[in-house]
């Protein structure tokens, strides 16, 4: 703290002079602008009761369903709490998350949250000793846990998602002298975060990360850094640094770029990665009094101009230094605080290289938010300033996401086929898809097996998760063929009696498939009789390719047929 | 049927008249042979189609034994008996089969008496007993019955010597019987008649 009023205090004198040099300087920042485009839809929930309490320090996500969560530092300031919204519905009251069983605040300052691929929202809200880290779904809280820390935990920490649900928290450790950024990762069926990995041990004094994952699950991180003055090693040089970190070589560092001025003195910075993996970085260049961004595109490894939000920074207390950034799409979308303490949406243009306010959020003074961005909303949870402070959901309508998609798998069995074929889908999360099983021949429908169940043919998914389904066919031994009667007599001159001599063949299908008959079974029926009224009157050996009929009369045609029964009992049609 | 009922009443009428006259003339005709017992050998043609085709054969020769009694006006009292027998196959599994008809004869004869030869005609009844029967295990039953029939017959006697005499002859017999079941052509009218031919030689006494 005490290095933080210096810091400060050094400020308020820099940012004058520097407020004069951007005019006039080679180095000053991108184009701004002001220009408001057409009013969006803008809707404000208060999510905490008026109770003359104070709740602070929101964070907000929403899953592919439209379901939303926030949660916030209860007023006795040592637990968090939560309120949950199905899509369509209301809020729920305020809620201590897993019933109060976390670990106790000491402190806190902001949350971050994400929603993985089987809508579960992972969160994690600092404390003093640590990052806590807890996941909601389905109305059931985890057990909150510390994640664990090498050195001594330091201010801020962040969470992300890798495309295989797994978290990657980025915080900062001290150890004796030295402030690094690790790195923390836990599985999707992980219960436990893995050993941290130091990944700026090569940095001195690296601070306030803040961690964005792209599509090629690697990890981005933005921290603070002290950085020598080349002119004066001994003078602060307060630098954001951008680096990426491989995921398939454990972590380790690919590249990395100061993205702020430097020299220059910046803080909390903050990343976000859109769709085209472009990688957007926001901080508070206190230098210049303004918040600066930097676009940087690893497609051609080059950073971009740094870009001012154009809205100032609040310079008391320190904590208004902090921004909050996200991608939408392949849209950037920022919140910055203004000197009123108004929260400001703004949304990059990448043409213009520029800034544009999408809305004004907040109708009061604010203290802390979060940034979110849902389907066809920015999600921005805030705080009152003003004590009794209490937590708002901001939602301002924005362009919507391309539907996020689930990957429905179709698969079968030999013996048939499905609507639509077997292969590989993608659909709108939530997405109802029907699927028919269809047996060719001689092939019957069986079951369902993956991530559906039943033996009936037509099922309908719900793909709220990437789902497989399996269609499983069943071959359907066939009848004998080629059967041929002859009619034959036994007779002396007086009496007679008469008798059908009947013969087959085994069926090729039968023989091509492998299939072992264990019986055969002969049925008959008159031939002026309906299909119901065939009547079983032998069973005979599978050897077996002959059979006589002793009891028919001369004069009646009769109709015969040979089924067959495989060793599972199943019994082919006849007729 | 009628008419086969009335045949066989005149027939026994006859024979009854012929034997009674007979008795009562006697003793004042000259004695002359009233006897002739003998043998016979004929060839015996079935009339029944089915019977002819399932046994395969339309005649077969036949031994036989007749005898007569002279009564008065040259009328005799003529009875013989012969055998039929005749084997086949059954259709499908081939077992034997085996028919055997008794024939048994009764009628009377008018002879014309000019010496040498005698030439006759006669009428009778017919009285067939017939059987099949089937060899090794069948399903197949055993047949039996009976039929009552008649006859008429022509030919003549040739008086060899005093006591011993030969006779050639042609015989028509008729006899039906209703089966229970059918006959190989579906028929269900069992017919026995037959035609005989044949030659006899008699003893006269």
């Amino acid at each position: 703290m005490k290095r933080m009023g210096i810091l400060l205090t050094v400020m308020a004198v820099v940012v004058i002079a520097a407020g004069m040099a951007i005019s006039a300087s080679s180095g000053a920042p991108g184009t701004t602008s002001t220009q408001v485009v057409q009013a969006p839809i803008i809707e404000t929930f208060k999510l905490t009761p008026t109770d003359g309490q104070n709740w602070r320090h929101p964070a907000v996500a929403e899953d592919s369903k439209g379901n939303r969560l926030a949660i916030f530092r209860g007023p006795e300031g040592t637990k968090y709490y939560y309120v949950y919204c199905p899509k369509g519905g209301t809020w729920s009251s305020p809620q201590a998350i897993a019933g109060g069983n976390q670990p106790s605040l000491v402190r806190s300052n902001f949350a971050y949250m994400e929603v993985d691929s089987t809508d579960r929202f992972h969160c994690e809200w600092e404390d003093a000793g640590a990052a806590v880290y807890a996941s909601f779904k389905d109305g059931v809280w985890t057990t909150p846990m510390k994640v664990p820390t090498v050195g001594r935990y330091d201010f801020t920490s962040a969470l992300a998602l890798r495309s295989d649900d797994t978290v990657v928290t980025a915080d900062c450790e001290v150890q004796g002298l030295s402030k690094d950024i690790w790195l923390h990762v836990k599985g999707k069926n992980d219960s436990q975060f893995q050993s941290p990995k130091n990944i700026t041990r090569d940095f001195a004094g690296s601070t306030q990360p803040c961690i964005a994952i792209d599509s090629n699950d690697n990890s981005w991180v933005v921290w603070k850094s002290d950085w020598p003055l080349p002119s004066d090693p001994t003078g602060e040089n307060l630098v954001i640094y951008l680096g990426m970190f491989d995921k398939n070589n454990n972590d380790g560092p690919i590249d990395w770029q100061i993205v702020s001025y430097n020299p220059g003195w910046a803080f909390l910075p903050q990343v976000a990665v859109n769709t085209e993996d472009k990688v957007m970085t926001l901080y508070a260049q206190s230098t210049w009094g303004q918040y600066m961004t930097r676009l940087f595109d690893p497609a051609t490894n080059k950073l971009g101009p740094i870009v001012s939000l154009n809205i100032g920074i609040v310079w008391n207390p320190w904590h208004t230094f902090f921004s909050r950034l996200a991608a939408h799409g392949k849209d950037f979308y920022a919140v910055g605080m203004t000197p009123g303490r108004a929260l400001i949406l703004l949304k990059f243009d990448e043409t213009k290289s520029a800034w544009t306010q999408v809305a004004q959020v907040s109708d009061r003074g604010v203290e802390m938010f979060h940034l979110y961005s849902g389907y066809d909303r920015m999600l921005v949870a805030w705080n009152s300033y003003e004590e009794p402070t209490g937590v708002y959901l901001t939602t301002v309508e924005v362009d919507p996401l391309i539907p996020p998609t689930k990957v429905l798998t179709i698969q079968t069995g030999p013996g048939g086929t499905t609507v639509p074929s077997p292969g590989i889908y993608t659909h709108p999360t939530g997405s109802i898809v029907t699927v028919n099983a269809l047996p060719g021949f001689p092939y019957a429908f069986t079951s369902w097996t993956g991530n559906a169940s039943g033996s009936v043919p037509t099922i309908t998914v719900t793909l709220d998760d990437d789902k497989t389904v399996k269609a499983n066919f069943r071959y359907l031994v066939q009848p004998a063929v080629n059967i041929t009667v002859q009619r034959k007599a036994e007779r002396s001159f007086f009496n007679a009696y008469y008798f059908n001599i009947l013969s087959w063949e085994a069926n090729p299908l039968n023989t091509a498939q492998v299939v072992t008959i264990t019986a055969q079974r002969i049925y008959r029926k008159l031939r002026t009789e309906a299909n119901t009224q065939w009547a079983r009157i032998a069973e005979v050996s599978p050897t077996t390719m002959t059979y006589l009929d002793r009891n028919v009369t001369k004069s009646t045609d009769y109709v015969y047929a040979v089924s067959c029964l495989d060793s599972n009992g199943n019994e082919s049609l006849y007729y | 049927m009628k008419s086969r009922v009335t045949l066989c009443l005149l027939t026994a009428f006859l024979i009854f008249g012929s034997t009674m006259a007979a008795s009562a003339q006697a003793a004042n005709e000259e004695i002359q042979p009233r006897f002739r017992v003998g043998f016979f050998w004929e060839g015996y043609q079935l009339n029944d189609k089915n019977l002819t085709s399932f046994y395969g054969r339309v005649q077969k020769n036949l031994p036989g034994f007749e005898a007569s009694v002279h009564t008065l006006y040259n009328i005799d009292v003529w009875a013989a008996y012969r055998a039929y027998t005749d084997e086949a196959r059954t259709t499908y599994y081939n077992l034997v089969d085996k028919f055997r008809l008794d024939m048994f004869s009764l009628g009377a004869i008018y002879r014309l008496s000019t010496g040498l030869i005698e030439p006759f005609i006669g009428a009778g009844l017919e009285f067939y007993s017939y059987s099949e029967k089937i060899e090794g295990e069948t399903d197949l039953q055993g047949t039996s019955g009976g039929a009552v029939g008649f006859h008429v017959q022509a030919g003549t006697y040739i008086n060899i010597t005093k006591f011993l005499s030969a006779k050639v002859y042609v015989r028509l017999n008729d006899a039906t019987k209703t089966l229970a079941n059918p006959l190989p052509d579906d028929s269900m009218r069992l017919d026995l008649g037959s035609k005989e031919f044949g030659l006899s030689l008699m003893a006269r006494f």
